[in-house]
């Protein structure tokens, strides 16, 4: 049979490379012929190469606690976490499957990265006994099927992670179990499954903050163990020709916490999005996706989270687009990335 | 800029005339009037007027694209929106066959994309009988799809089932 009754299968074909992301799961539900078009490696080259791609933010946010049972017995404890994808340009959020974990609780401060069509969520802490975990777990957007990666050789905690251009997930800094700033590096094969030990930093990096700028990976500021909270201005760039890092003097102009307000500016300069002059100004998480910026966050300590657009396009002035959340994903975001498909 | 009208002769043999600009968007129409120009009109046999009629405005109104006039890129963008609004199923598919054998890049982008969009929201079952598509799933299929979203819903918190399936 026809993809779609009434047209012929290459036109077909045309009108479900052009179905928003978000829409597959539902599409792939439909029959045999679309659920195996929609699960093939070959249909995303074909959107890919139409450029009919989308950036897509996945999110890891905190879900809100379920309403008391009228008789007044106590609800069973949902999982604080989930994750969830939004598209900007469909404007839609949709939920992913839980992680492969026990109970399927994602782990607390896990960071997520994207490599391709893949989503690897990596490190945080067992979100029952706090302890950091080195869990790694692998989604795939293509088969929408989870598997646990290799575990992450040591474990540390509120470290800095991203992708390199060559398709590894770095970890950088953060902490070890001893409290002990690390200014150590790791990259993760996503199609080997393996990990191996990559040059140190400059220094040691607690609570610094990765991103990517252009085609390279930054560690932004952090601080050493015995500079407790005294945020360096310096960042280092992963060169992932030579495996060697580049020290930037002076690139993190703010004396925040870099986590979840690093942003690239116009001129392709870091930017603190918490110091733009926009409603969000504390607790907040930054996904890059291209053309906007997702910024989530509160406007004070201990207020509602808000999602806002930025568009912050050379030569224009900022723009902030405040974004309609349903209430089950209006959560506060701990965690993002940004992932075409 | 040229002014050269260009008659098209529909299946039911009913003439349209739009500037040559307009019908050179057509890379069909292009070729066939590259050599010499038919008499009565180029003779389009698969295109219905009713489906010409929508095409000869699509090709008027794209004539001239703006280049970097973002305004004017707007106000294109809010037509095409509203020159699909109204149509039918079947008309929107008879217009995909038309761009698709006139050979107009835009036009084709912009009604696939409307099929595709189209489906945004739906459930399964909507999709289904929007296309008229048959349910080829095994019942063990479909328990085991059901199976997978129970999973996923109990491991992520309280009526999320609606989330997954619906997107909203």
């Amino acid at each position: 049979m026809e993809l779609i009754p009434g047209l012929p299968e290459e036109l077909g074909l045309e009108c479900l490379t052009r179905l928003p992301y978000t829409a597959h799961p539902t599409a792939a539900g439909v029959c045999q012929n679309w659920k195996l078009l929609l699960q093939s490696p070959q249909f995303y080259r074909h959107r890919s190469l139409s450029g009919k791609t989308h950036k897509l933010a996945v999110l890891v946010h905190s879900l809100p606690a379920p309403p008391p049972a009228p008789d007044g017995a106590k609800p069973p404890a949902p999982p604080p976490y989930a994750l969830a994808v939004f598209s900007p340009s469909a404007g839609t959020f949709t939920r992913l499957d839980a992680v492969p974990a026990k109970g399927g609780l994602i782990p607390l401060f896990c960071r997520l990265v994207s490599v391709g069509r893949k989503l690897v969520v990596v490190g945080g802490w067992d979100p029952e006994t706090w302890d950091p975990v080195s869990d790694v777990f692998v989604f795939d957007f293509v088969t929408r099927r989870w598997r646990r990666g290799r575990d992450m050789p040591s474990k540390r905690s509120f470290f800095a992670a991203g992708a390199t251009a060559d398709g590894r997930v770095l970890v950088a800094g953060g902490h070890d179990e001893g409290k002990n700033a690390l200014s150590s590096c790791w990259g993760y094969d996503v199609e080997r499954d393996e990990w191996a030990e990559l040059a140190r930093m400059s220094e040691e990096r607690d609570e610094c903050e990765g991103i990517v700028v252009g085609n390279e990976f930054w560690v932004v500021s952090g601080y050493g163990t015995e500079r407790q909270g005294r945020f360096e201005a310096s960042a280092e760039v992963y060169e992932a020709g030579t495996g060697r890092w580049r020290r930037v003097e002076g690139a993190w102009g703010s004396s925040r916490c870099p986590r979840g307000c690093v942003g690239v500016g116009s001129d392709g300069k870091l930017v603190c999005l918490a110091e733009l002059g926009g409603e969000v100004r504390v607790g907040g998480y930054v996904v890059e996706l291209g053309e906007s910026t997702l910024f989530t966050g509160s406007a004070s300590q201990g207020g509602p989270p808000l999602f806002y657009l930025v568009d912050r396009r050379e030569g224009q002035n900022v723009k902030w687009t405040r974004v309609d959340v349903p209430k089950e994903f209006g959560g506060f975001v701990q965690s993002g990335c940004c992932l075409e498909i | 800029m040229s002014t050269k009208k260009i008659t098209l002769l529909s299946s039911d043999n009913e003439l349209f005339t739009v500037d040559e600009e307009a019908a050179n968007q057509s890379l069909t129409i292009k070729h066939l009037i590259e050599d010499t120009e038919p008499e009565n009109g180029v003779p389009l046999p698969q295109v219905h007027s009713k489906i010409l009629a929508k095409v000869t405005e699509y090709l008027i109104k794209h004539a001239n694209e703006p280049d970097n006039d973002a305004a004017a890129k707007e106000e294109l963008k809010n037509w095409d929106d509203k020159f699909l609004e109204k149509v039918n199923h079947e008309t929107l598919f008879d217009l995909i066959l038309a761009a698709n054998y006139l050979d107009i890049k835009g036009l084709l982008d912009l009604t696939c994309q409307t099929v595709a969009d189209l489906m945004n929201g739906m459930s399964v079952v909507e999709v289904r009988k929007l296309f008229n598509i048959v349910n080829d799933f095994t019942p063990e299929d479909e328990a085991e799809v059901r199976k997978r979203r129970k999973r996923g819903t109990k491991t992520i918190g309280p009526s999320n089932d609606q989330a997954n399936q619906s997107n909203h």
